[in-house]
């Protein structure tokens, strides 16, 4: 009797009973995860803006999330995010691209020295690697210089003890430094520094060098972790482009990005025991996402996207306790009315929306 | 005429400085005193017209001067004086964490703070001196009060304190005179700032030959806390104030 490889398969299998039909919002079984974390684990993050939305959940949900470069005790937690702190599990800013983390994990254990470390903007200096923590700049050179060393320390401390690493992959585009190929996590001249054609140029990460530093990562963490182990969680970031400089319409390129972020990540699942994958782009922005989780903007995500990404999540991760179904909100002290504080949960740095004011300006 | 003196332990030299040179109360005035411990203070809010003691404390209960002058509605006053706002450095008696928020590059950081930068600790500064009670006292006051409403800066740390070997922020900068001075200026604009915006007058704080501290012979043996000679200086330039006339508020 002749049978199929696809008989006895359970249903979220099958299209019409894993997606047509389901009833609940989030496809029921879409997470699986190999592995669980427990609430007693350090868990670290880092990635692209909507990774900002991973870590407030899982701090709210109990989950023990670290933090390396905490804020000065005295500053208004209305004020972390303006310095770049509490946004993840150091201060190093958005890291969009996996070469990006993997150049600042080489860094931090002394094995590679970036280039043009230091951007100007008017009389104020910048570090070129994560421009957007200190907003009003530092006062020299040598200034960035400290501070930077300061971080990489915590940042190695940081990649010593974690015991799970939760990383968003959000672009495939990005801007180096031709000779050294130091990559950047915006343009120069975005927030500071200039673009030079001869000094800087636009890299577009291939399927295959996606895989290759992350692998490079994982493999320079278990040497310098001597073999402690280290888990990894990877997710794609379902926000679009907000700009594309590969030369096609923002739209094709997104998809592109994504489909090689999503690849990659596919890839890694399949190939280590101790990398898993979320599918929050999945539940909010692949083409059959069950509902429409976007601001009128299509490129934010709206909180209730947000809060279905994780609640998918912690459905999984706290099988015993009921998860927030809608964003954790942070508790402020009383003192500064709420009505003069942005949504915490809402309000997500994101250099990439500073592009969208040179399209504006044309 | 009445005014109160609103104030934490700082209004003490005040008091000195009437009791020893009574006169410098002008004819028709009467000053009373309504005063908390603590350098973060007055603990005192208002509930309605009544004044109200925030926080009390066991062994140093709130005092005033006479004795009834707690009871009184504010409306009786013709002007108030907030004693003293944006205390930030204990020196070497003191502890107060406002300094040690962590290590600024351009002093020098020695110990174990983090670096943060200096927009950063600005920023944290002027939180938490916007969150202290004399501060939040001073913003309520204008709300209620329609008299004159002035406000004595906490005075600057004695320039005796640089020779002190237990200056708490030596243990942080191996600049601390810099670096008191980049905190103690932040401090006053934010004083400044607050006192703009409730149209409250800011006293002028006297300082000594090295800029940004105050004469050595003006502070008591703490460095913190003035004689009355500092207080007489207060008070002279507050009544000198009162005699003219109030400019139009905004």
């Amino acid at each position: 009797m002749t049978k199929s490889p696809y008989q006895g398969l359970p249903r979220d299998r099958f299209w019409r009973f894993g997606v047509a039909s389901a009833a609940s919002a989030a496809p029921p079984g879409i997470y699986k995860p190999k592995w669980l974390i427990s609430q007693t684990e350090k868990v670290a993050t880092a990635g692209s803006c909507f990774a900002q939305h991973v870590g407030r959940q899982l701090k709210a949900n109990g989950f023990a999330l670290m933090d390396v470069e905490p804020p000065p005790p005295g500053l208004h937690p209305a004020q972390h995010i303006k310095f770049g702190y509490s946004i993840y599990s150091g201060r190093y800013g958005n890291i969009y691209t996996v070469r990006q983390l993997l150049q600042l994990a080489s860094e931090a254990f002394g094995e590679f020295e970036p280039a043009d470390v230091v951007w100007t903007k008017g009389d104020l200096f910048f570090d070129a690697l994560r421009p957007g923590v200190e907003p009003d700049g530092l006062g020299s050179a040598e200034e960035v210089l400290a501070h930077r060393a300061y971080h990489l320390a915590r940042v190695r401390e940081l990649f010593l003890t974690m015991d799970v690493f939760i990383f968003t992959l959000g672009l495939t585009e990005s801007w180096e430094h031709l000779a050294s190929g130091t990559s950047y996590p915006t343009a120069p001249g975005t927030i500071a520094g200039s673009f030079d054609e001869t000094v800087y140029g636009f890299r577009n990460l291939t399927f295959n060098e996606i895989v290759a530093d992350f692998v490079a990562f994982k493999n320079l963490l278990e040497k310098k972790r001597e073999g402690r182990p280290c888990r990894f969680l990877l997710t794609v970031s379902p926000v679009p482009l907000a700009a594309t400089a590969s030369g096609q319409h923002v739209l094709p390129a997104t998809m592109l990005s994504k489909a090689l972020l999503r690849g990659a990540a596919g890839e890694l699942v399949a190939t280590f025991p101790d990398v898993d994958y979320y599918p929050s782009f999945e539940i909010v922005a692949s083409p059959w996402a069950v509902d429409d989780f976007f601001e009128s903007d299509r490129r934010d995500v709206s909180a209730r996207g947000v809060a279905l990404a994780m609640q998918t999540f912690m459905v999984e991760h706290l099988p015993n306790e009921t998860a927030a179904a809608e964003p954790v909100e942070e508790h402020l002290p009383a003192e500064i009315p709420k009505s003069e504080i942005k949504d915490d949960e809402m309000t997500v740095v994101c250099e990439e929306m500073l592009l969208q004011k040179f399209a504006e300006a044309g | 005429m009445r005014l109160l003196i609103a104030g934490n332990s700082q209004a003490l030299c005040l008091k000195d400085a009437i009791d020893a040179n009574p006169n410098v109360i002008p004819v028709g005035w009467e000053v009373s005193f309504v005063v908390t411990p603590g350098g973060n203070g007055p603990y005192l809010a208002l509930d309605g017209e009544r004044l109200v003691e925030t926080r009390k404390h066991p062994d140093h209960p709130m005092r005033s001067s006479p004795s009834g002058a707690f009871e009184d509605p504010i409306g009786v006053y013709d002007a108030v004086l907030v004693s003293a706002l944006g205390y930030i450095d204990g020196g070497f008696r003191f502890h107060n964490p406002f300094m040690e928020q962590g290590a600024l590059y351009r002093f020098g950081p020695t110990g174990t703070l983090p670096l943060i930068s200096e927009g950063c600790y600005q920023e944290t500064l002027r939180g938490l001196l916007l969150s202290q009670p004399g501060f939040r006292f001073l913003t309520n006051l204008r709300k209620i009060f329609k008299g004159r409403i002035f406000a004595q800066p906490f005075p600057l740390l004695s320039e005796a304190i640089i020779d002190h070997p237990d200056w708490r922020l030596k243990r942080h900068a191996a600049d601390p005179v810099g670096m008191y001075r980049f905190l103690s200026s932040t401090a006053m604009k934010c004083l400044g700032k607050v006192c703009a915006e409730a149209n409250a007058t800011m006293l002028a704080l006297p300082e000594g030959e090295l800029a940004g501290f105050s004469p050595r012979d003006q502070l008591g043996p703490d460095h913190v806390h003035p004689k009355s000679a500092f207080g007489l200086n207060m008070m002279r330039q507050l009544f000198d104030a009162l005699a003219l006339p109030e400019t139009t508020r905004a």
